[in-house]
């Protein structure tokens, strides 16, 4: 696999919802709603032997923003529903792709991210990643 | 030479001419002996004498559906069956290369929920194992 490949075909899949931003790599601007690929937590080689297979934890950060606090809970909600037209799950693990062998997004974790100085109500998408190391 | 401590991430696994290494995780090659007691009147410690060796195999790994050359295309018809075996532990170019006739016994597919599916199969050698070392 190819790191580069595996991001933008991250963001390609999540921008296959409505309305939704996407950025395939971290960037210090937000204009919500928005998914931003991270960097991954872990990039592992030699996971079957002669790197048959390549193991990568990686993150997709959803941003969203409101006029009050319920506005900000319904924007983020529908992007963390396990099913349906905006759901990220649905959107990476249905994404067709010679990039890897499967893409399965395992938990969201709930976070306030700061960026550019701001605070965002976000959504953090860990993903894990399984392909061919060569 | 220089020799050394060896990583297993280059092993190479080949069963019925298909080489399944980028699928396998793990390897236990097993070679033993039968152990005859020969003991007799007037010792004080127990003698024994080898019997028939015999040859044993397990090759685990990441399920893949791949056809034809995917662990489950190439090892579920082999149950029951005799195939010819190749291992390597150290290797393509380096290290043993051990050769045998292996019976397999067992095909199992384990899956749980929130990991890949992983595959093992067991095998029995029939007959010996040729072990050649490069020059």
């Amino acid at each position: 696999m190819r790191l580069t490949e595996i991001m933008d075909h991250l963001a390609l899949a999540c921008g296959e919802i409505d309305g939704l931003r996407v950025t395939p790599y971290p960037e210090n601007r937000v204009n919500p709603p928005q998914a931003m690929v991270s960097y991954p937590r872990r990039y592992s080689y030699d996971e079957s032997f002669g790197n048959g297979t390549e193991d990568v934890e990686i993150s997709v950060v959803v941003f969203v923003g409101g006029r009050d606090a319920g506005a900000v809970r319904d924007a983020l909600g529908q992007y963390v529903d396990g099913i349906g037209g905006t759901s990220i799950k649905q959107a990476i693990e249905s994404h067709i792709t010679t990039v890897w062998d499967i893409a399965h997004v395992m938990d969201a974790e709930f976070i306030i991210a700061t960026v550019a100085g701001v605070e965002y109500q976000s959504a953090m998408f860990r993903v894990r990643v399984l392909g061919k190391g060569k | 030479m220089t020799m050394g401590v060896v990583h297993g991430k280059g092993v190479v696994v080949s069963v019925d001419a298909k080489d399944l290494s980028v699928y396998g995780t793990s390897c236990e090659y097993e070679l033993k002996a039968d152990s005859h007691d020969v003991t007799t009147f007037g010792n004080d410690t127990k003698v024994f004498a080898g019997g028939l060796k015999e040859s044993s195999m397990k090759i685990e790994g990441i399920y893949d559906d791949t056809e034809t050359t995917g662990p489950r295309a190439v090892l579920e018809p082999l149950v029951g069956t005799i195939a010819e075996m190749i291992y390597k532990p150290e290797g393509a170019s380096a290290g043993p290369t051990r050769t045998f006739d292996a019976l397999c016994t067992t095909y199992t597919e384990t899956a749980p929920v929130a990991d890949m599916i992983k595959f093992s199969a067991q095998f029995q050698g029939s007959g010996a194992v040729a072990t050649t070392d490069p020059p």
